[in-house]
């Protein structure tokens, strides 16, 4: 077997120090924000470079995916009276399994930011701009509601329970 | 400790073919595979998803992002003078990134496609953050690593030792990810008694391709097992993905439950991205393995493997005989 000695430059020790303590930090921020930590936030202008920074390289984040208990799923269906009658359930025409679960997520983001008619207002102002024969739109918000696994047997089967209704109407 | 010391317990995976710089190939092209499904998901219905006419209007959603946020409104006044305003502007930058993800999964100049992508990847969230989820995360996460991660490793370079620091960092971070999931579930009732099962399968657009309730209702204790088996496999992650013994073991059971995920909750690009970012982070030796059975020939992992081999001791860097011969 041959050895060699590789080009070494002084400022490779350098260079290896600075990015092993790159690496430290960087695992330091996953642990602490994995367990809802933020201890930077003292560090008032600091602070904020490091969430944008932990933010935009994944590093400051939470995995909480299904936990601690798998919520239930919303919906927002569309309804216009006229000829035809216009009913939809957003998301289900939808091209692809993508767009769905993107819709879902949407959906998801306003339960989570609490303004439930922010994104039924969204919904009926795309509503009129793609069927401008349609004057008056219903959209109800709800979730679906899956029975219990012994009230399927009895022949229950998943519904849909209603939790907000708007109607808007257009203007011009 | 000198810093030439450090090299050694993570470069000196002695007996892990192609764990050094064929990780970071395998995440590349593996993300780049999971985002180019993905992207074609989206291209078929991107007016609902990105643009002014979104359920969620870009504009709005751009407004609400933090300042520092990289979003396609940022470029709308470059973009403009090409022409490209309104719903043409984002349509510009996600065929972009599409072009990009191709390059990405051909490994054309990987390091300056990863950034790219990366980059573009931040762009395309910040114009529409409120209908991200897991699988976006995730692909943040890990292109950020294909990033960092060199794509080449010449002998005598810094390259093998960043690359197996940034890889440990990589397997720490999806140690961190696994752990701290199950423990959020065990917190719960539902994963314990399989309530979380059952209503994860019966989600009307988790859906998936195969119906398991029929299953669950006749077996009940199906659905318990499986809960609690998802809370070990998660919470037990590190205790036995890190011994290389129980690591085939571990992954194989962490590639079924994603598998799992995928056919039973129509969650594709979710699952198949965990299984890439598992497979690069602790599989990649058998990965390597594997596809030089299916190609039936040797050649393509001998750079790998190679690279792997070198042994690093303090001053000077030794390599295999074979590897100069060939040279």
């Amino acid at each position: 077997m041959r050895a060699f000695t590789p080009t070494r430059t002084r400022m490779q020790p350098i260079y290896r120090a600075l990015f092993f303590a790159f690496v430290l930090v960087q695992a330091a921020l996953i642990l602490v924000s994995s367990l809802a930590q933020r201890p930077w936030s003292f560090w008032k202008r600091g602070a904020t470079a490091v969430d944008a920074y932990g933010a935009l390289t994944g590093t400051v984040a939470m995995y909480t995916f299904f936990a601690p208990a798998v919520h239930p799923q919303w919906y927002v269906q569309v309804h216009a009276e006229g000829r035809p009658a216009y009913d939809e359930v957003l998301g289900s025409g939808m091209l692809s399994e993508e767009g769905a679960l993107k819709t879902a997520s949407i959906e998801d983001s306003f339960v989570r930011f609490s303004n439930i008619p922010l994104l039924l207002e969204f919904v009926s102002r795309q509503f009129f701009e793609r069927h401008p024969e349609y004057k008056t739109v219903t959209i109800t918000f709800g979730y679906y509601r899956i029975p219990s696994p012994t009230s399927w047997k009895r022949g229950e089967r998943t519904s849909m329970t209603k939790s907000m209704e708007m109607t808007f109407q257009r203007f011009n | 400790m000198s810093l030439d010391a450090i090299s050694f317990p993570v470069a000196g995976e002695r007996d892990s073919r192609g764990s050094l710089v064929s990780w970071s190939f395998l995440l590349r092209s593996g993300l780049g595979c999971v985002l180019l499904l993905q992207s074609l998901g989206v291209w078929l219905n991107l007016k609902e998803i990105m643009g002014p006419g979104a359920t969620f209007p870009s504009s709005v959603a751009e407004l609400v992002e933090p300042r520092w946020q990289p979003s396609v409104s940022w470029l709308t006044p470059l973009l403009a003078r090409a022409g490209l305003e309104g719903q043409k502007a984002y349509i510009f930058c996600f065929a972009l990134y599409t072009i990009l993800l191709v390059l990405l999964v051909l490994n054309i100049r990987p390091r300056l496609t990863s950034f790219l992508v990366f980059a573009l990847h931040l762009v395309i969230l910040g114009s529409s953050r409120f209908s991200i989820y897991g699988l976006d995360i995730f692909a943040n996460v890990g292109l950020f690593y294909c990033v960092l991660a060199p794509a080449k490793a010449p002998p005598g370079s810094n390259a093998i030792w960043r690359s197996s620091l940034v890889h440990r960092l990589f397997q720490f971070q999806i140690i961190v990810v696994y752990v701290t999931s199950g423990l959020a579930k065990s917190l719960g009732s539902q994963w314990w008694n399989g309530e979380a099962v059952w209503l994860a399968l019966g989600e009307p657009v988790l859906r998936g391709m195969v119906d398991a309730r029929p299953l669950l209702i006749a077996f009940p204790a199906v659905a318990r097992l499986v809960g609690f088996s998802v809370l070990i496999i998660e919470t037990a992650y590190p205790l036995f993905m890190l011994p290389k013994v129980t690591r085939p073991v571990w992954l194989s059971l962490i590639i079924g439950m994603h598998l799992g995920i995928g056919l039973f909750m129509n969650l594709w690009g979710f699952g198949l991205m965990m299984i890439v970012m598992n497979v690069a982070a602790f599989g990649s030796e058998y990965a390597v393995r594997l596809l030089e059975i299916i190609a039936g020939s040797r050649s393509k992992g001998v750079t790998v493997r190679q690279a792997s081999q070198a042994v690093f001791t303090g001053e000077q860097v030794t390599f295999p005989a074979e590897l100069h011969q060939r040279r």
